[in-house]
């Protein structure tokens, strides 16, 4: 079997002397899933962008690099030009920003086949959307990108980095726009493909039901190569177990029985404009004390514009909405929102962001010393202890930075918790422990309101789940 | 596993520094040439506040465009006045003017676009009403018309400058605090049940005041040059009055014969110009993506 892929000895060395990528060697047979896994800043995407030469003027590449027995590691810029697309395809992280919003679909994928100077006709866009599932390919290529949802953009993509029947497609993250159900057909139309493909992901579970092999990548090394059922009976390297980890199921809940209950919607909605633009369609909702409930949605199901009745921001238009006294105190019903970083005040250090709850009017009054002491306790709960307390949160992850947010959400014990999408930012070992923190939040008693896309996760975090819209 | 701190312990000045704003822009590489450059020019300013080595504004016709020497480093000009000494004397006069202005047109575009952006409803739509009667003419002519109303001179020319200025920073804090106040971190505030005072000045002012400044650093060399073009046309600071500007236009007539008149005030608004705007840059890096300028 020949190798789609060799890389030997590879290391990118961007200007100012950063080295992303350190001596990484590993190859892709012909038609096998070669996944390479890591955190964020292991190194992933400069591989990437090297395989592809894209790697910039300024960054500098060493080691052995051959595609299809063809050394490319002095490649000049046209010889990578004609290359992509012929010998090497790419399938970006994002569907929608990678396509032209200007342009429509079938555009995109004519585009593989113009770059290169071939003729491309209708009917051979057609045929190559169709072999990846597209329904009514005739009208539905002369659409734009915004018209299609992100999973069937991705296999447009897909369908547009194979036009030309590369040997081997390198697709960065491919699915980390998508919910569980469309990124696994997304990798399914990858691997219909029959040609080799190196993965790039973080997200273990897919990777595990899809690689024939991994590469686990740590701070620009490649710790460890092995299929799947090995890593995951025999794990060696620590960086690969704390990626594993994200696979371990919760702790089985019991939901509480008869929760009292402290927020009531019954038949509610929301319009606009003199009800000409329905923002919620009539819902009926209940939240009792400890319990988990979860809202899912597709986007404009009005899941935000239920959070904002929840809160308070917001009126109904018509229906009832009942509040119990548990909730009218101020501080009752802390959020947690979808983007971590901005839901922290960017000038503070994270320990006053925690702490500011212990300020609102009703809470008696604390000297500085005591709301430290009670922010470092609540970053202790969250798995921060490590953290410096004055770090701001743009020297934090986003991962931390979303535990940072639950301590602040949790330091007062509030009687409802809300949380928009949690964990739509998050990297999937970050989305574990967040789970893990908001569980433990409802053990304490508090109510969690959990607003999220993905069904698979509220499946699993949840004890009820209410649909919205459809 | 648990972890601890010891908050008795308090962080060391380099960690201090390194979260300060000023520690920030003196580790940036082009900040820091900034700042020596700015820290320079302030203390040639301040010299030349106290002392000159000749007097800057008596003649004295023997010496008339001399050309630079060990008694007369910047050389002199056609009245034989010191051009090392005139360039002390102008230095407070060009900067501190730029500086003045600048603070009094952020301070007041600070405050009125915040109260505007903040308060909302009637007071934004009134306050917003005077920026934009104000934004409808144009700033240098609006300068003009007020420097016509007081007449000229240095203090008239700084007020004609914060009229003309101070508009445009007020719409732009506006809509800074319109930003600011949905951001995730206001909301969740305000669920918590913080005081509208503590949000408005934790949460909003700060980042408003940030990026304005940036905004009015990078603002400052263009000042300067405003500044140095009415001197100029003789509308700011009169003879025989030294200020940067004032002495590029007396050494139209004579650059020919004696370039070092023009070299030595175009080289100071030159360094000034350089040393904010590379300062403004290394703000807006060091405050990273909340930034808009």
């Amino acid at each position: 079997m020949t190798a789609a892929l060799i890389c030997e000895d590879l290391s990118v060395r961007y200007p100012g002397g950063n080295t992303p990528v350190r001596n990484v060697s590993f190859c892709v047979s012909a038609g096998e899933c070669f996944a390479l896994v890591g955190g964020s800043g292991a190194g992933k995407s400069s591989i990437a962008r090297a395989l592809l030469g894209l790697h910039g003027a300024g960054a500098k590449i060493t080691g052995a690099l051959s595609l299809n027995g063809q050394d490319m590691s002095r490649a000049s810029a046209d010889a990578w030009r004609r290359l992509r697309g012929r010998g090497v395809g790419f399938v970006a992280q994002n569907p929608w920003s990678s396509c032209d919003p200007l342009r429509p679909v079938g555009d995109h994928v004519a585009e593989a086949w113009r770059c290169h100077g071939l003729p491309v006709t209708w009917q051979a866009i057609a045929k190559a959307l169709t072999a990846l599932d597209i329904p009514n390919v005739g009208s539905r290529q002369r659409q734009y990108p915004h018209t299609w949802s992100g999973g069937m953009l991705q296999r447009a993509s897909i369908a547009a980095a194979s036009a030309l029947t590369p040997p081997i497609v390198i697709a960065d993250e491919p699915t980390s726009a998508l919910d569980a159900d469309r990124a696994q057909k997304v990798l399914d139309a990858l691997r219909a493909l029959g040609c080799a493909v190196l993965l790039i992901s973080h997200d273990m579970d897919l990777v595990m039901r899809n690689a024939d092999r991994i590469g686990v990548l740590y701070q620009g090394l490649l710790v460890e190569t092995d299929t799947p059922e090995v890593l995951l009976k025999a794990p060696a390297h620590q960086e690969t177990r704390r990626l594993l980890g994200a696979l371990e199921p919760l702790p089985p809940r019991q939901a509480p029985a008869n929760p009292t209950p402290l927020i009531r919607l019954r038949d509610v909605s929301v319009a606009y404009k003199r009800g000409q633009v329905q923002a919620l369609k009539p819902v009926d909702l209940e939240v009792g004390e400890a319990e988990i409930v979860g809202i899912q949605g597709a986007s404009g199901s009005g899941k935000s514009t239920l959070l904002r009745l929840v809160m308070g921001l917001e009126a109904p238009s018509r229906g009832s909405l009942w509040r119990s006294e548990a909730l009218t105190p101020r501080g009752a019903l802390l959020p947690i929102f979808q983007d971590p970083i901005g839901s922290l005040v960017p000038h503070w250090p994270v320990w006053r962001s925690v702490a500011e709850p212990l300020l609102a009017k009703n809470q008696s009054r604390r000297p500085v010393k005591e709301r430290q002491e009670r922010a470092l306790e609540a970053l202790n709960t969250v798995g921060l202890g490590s953290i410096s307390p004055d770090a701001r949160p743009s020297e934090l992850s986003v991962g931390q930075c979303q535990r940072v947010a639950i301590a602040r959400a949790t330091i007062t014990q509030p009687a409802l918790i809300v949380a928009d999408e949690p964990t739509s930012a998050l990297d999937s070992v970050s989305i574990q422990q967040v789970s893990k923190l908001l569980r433990q939040a409802a053990e304490k008693g508090t109510a969690v309101l959990l607003v999220s896309h993905d069904k698979g996760f509220l499946n699993r975090m949840a004890d009820r789940t209410i649909s919205l819209g459809g | 596993m648990s972890f601890s701190f010891d908050l008795t312990r308090p962080p060391s000045i380099s960690q201090r520094m390194s979260r300060h704003l000023l520690g920030q822009l003196w580790r940036h590489k082009s900040g820091r040439v900034g700042l020596i450059l700015g820290l320079f020019l302030f203390v040639f300013a301040m010299i030349g506040f106290v002392w000159t080595p000749h007097d800057p504004n008596v003649p004295h016709y023997i010496s008339a465009l001399k050309a630079p020497s060990f008694a007369h480093p910047f050389g002199t000009d056609a009245t034989g006045r010191d051009m090392l000494s005139r360039s002390l004397d102008g230095a407070h006069r060009s900067l501190g003017a730029a500086l003045l202005v600048l603070s009094a047109v952020f301070l007041i575009g600070l405050l009125i676009g915040t109260a505007a952006g903040v308060i909302g409803g009637v007071v934004d739509m009134l306050l917003m009403r005077v920026v934009d009667i104000a934004m409808t003419l144009p700033g240098l002519v609006l300068a003009f018309a007020v420097l016509g109303i007081l007449g000229p001179g240095f203090v008239n020319l700084l007020i004609a400058l914060i009229i003309a200025d101070w508009a445009w920073y007020a719409r732009l804090a506006r809509s800074l605090a319109l930003g600011a106040r949905s951001k995730p971190h206001v909301t969740a505030a305000k669920l918590a049940g913080i005081s509208q005072w503590r949000i408005v000045l934790g949460h909003i002012f700060p980042g408003v005041a940030l990026q304005l400044g940036v905004v009015a650093s990078l603002a400052l060399g263009g000042m300067i040059g405003a500044i140095s073009g009415f001197s100029f046309l003789g509308l700011g600071v009169q003879p025989p009055h030294a200020e940067w500007g004032a002495l590029l236009a007396d050494s139209r007539l004579y650059f020919a014969l004696a370039p070092w008149l023009l070299i030595v005030p175009a080289g100071f608004i030159f360094l000034s110009v350089l040393s904010a705007n590379l300062v403004g840059n290394a703000l807006r890096d060091v405050a990273g993506q909340e930034t808009i300028a």
